[in-house]
């Protein structure tokens, strides 16, 4: 029969010895399978069938496209606005956590100015101070221990880091 | 290079598919009620119809459409229902698969009854239906080697339904 498939037409004698003895095993009478004449009928109903394949795959053709469509849009829509969304909240937070930061180093400039200013008014009192003698300033200091007093008479102040009044002093009442 | 024109069918031309739909559509129906399809003829049918709507060619044709009468059969699906064309319109008295199930001997099918279902359906597949191995493993979705394997074990355990005591004889 031509419209045989290569895969049984070329098939393997031992494929076809195999059939053969499976055949006598059951009892199977060999036949011949593909040597049905089409009537009339079966002719219709081949027909029948192969318009309605063809009407299925005419009208299938533009189906895929709408329903990918109809079914994808809101989708879409649900992920961009959430990109959108996420996006808009991502740059406000960016703007905040850069306000904050500059906020600080301006703070930050401010303390370290007040602190230098607070210095510079402090040295002209520290320089006019009375210049006391060494042998005294020794004796004071070795009572005190605050200072030290060199041999030439120098007079060595202790240096203390500066903190500015306003934070770790109280005002005095009556003042 | 020659470019070969498309064929009508997926059996060839008009005629050939006629052909090859006489031949194949009452062993469809067959097939499908063996698998307890309500509505085998509406399977059958839908096979064909999907096979030719396929715009991309099959390879095996026949094996694709035993496969999805197959899957349809098992899914218990009836399509088509109203384009019923009932097998017995189309077909003469005594061709019918009810009579093609006749003229296997009661003692074939006692035989056939035996075997496991595994080896039994692979075995109907190649010598009831005449198929090939590679159309069976196209059908049954499994490599050659094993549609093999199953025919040969049906095969040994056939032989030794026939010859109870033909074990110990290969053994000795």
């Amino acid at each position: 029969m031509s419209w045989l498939e290569p895969a049984r037409i070329h098939e393997s004698a031992e494929d076809r010895d195999l059939r053969e003895s499976l055949g006598q095993l059951l009892g199977f009478s060999a036949r011949r399978f593909f040597d049905v004449e089409p009537t009339s009928k079966m002719i219709a109903l081949a027909e029948d069938l192969r318009r309605e394949a063809l009407r299925r795959r005419h009208t299938s053709r533009r189906k895929p496209v709408w329903m990918l469509l109809a079914a994808g849009l809101p989708l879409a829509l649900a992920v961009s606005a959430l990109g959108s969304w996420g996006f808009q909240h991502k740059q406000r937070a960016d703007a905040l956590t850069a306000a904050v930061a500059q906020k600080e180093v301006e703070l930050q400039n401010m303390v370290k100015t007040a602190g230098e200013r607070q210095v510079q008014g402090t040295q002209p009192t520290l320089v006019s101070a009375p210049v006391v003698s060494a042998p005294v300033l020794a004796k004071n200091t070795t009572l005190h221990g605050k200072g030290k007093a060199r041999p030439n008479g120098e007079l060595v102040l202790e240096v203390k880091t500066y903190q500015s009044p306003s934070l770790d002093t109280q005002p005095v009442k009556g003042q | 290079m020659q470019v070969l024109p498309k064929p009508e069918t997926p059996f060839g031309d008009i005629t050939q598919f006629h052909e090859a739909f006489a031949t194949l559509y009452p062993r469809l129906v067959g097939y499908g009620r063996r698998y307890g399809a309500g509505y085998p003829e509406d399977i059958a049918q839908e096979a064909f119809v999907i096979l030719m709507q396929r715009e991309e060619p099959v390879e095996h044709p026949t094996a694709f459409l035993y496969g999805t009468v197959r899957t349809l059969a098992l899914t218990e699906r009836r399509p088509m229902k109203n384009q019923n064309l009932s097998l017995e319109v189309v077909l003469e008295p005594g061709k019918g698969p009810e009579a093609e199930e006749h003229l296997l001997h009661r003692e074939v099918r006692e035989r056939m009854q035996t075997l496991s279902p595994t080896f039994r359906e692979a075995l109907w597949l190649f010598v009831v239906e005449g198929l090939s191995i590679r159309e069976i493993s196209d059908i049954l979705e499994i490599p050659e080697a094993t549609v093999k394997t199953r025919i040969h074990r049906a095969k040994a355990q056939l032989k030794d339904q026939l010859n109870p005591s033909g074990g110990v004889h290969v053994l000795a």
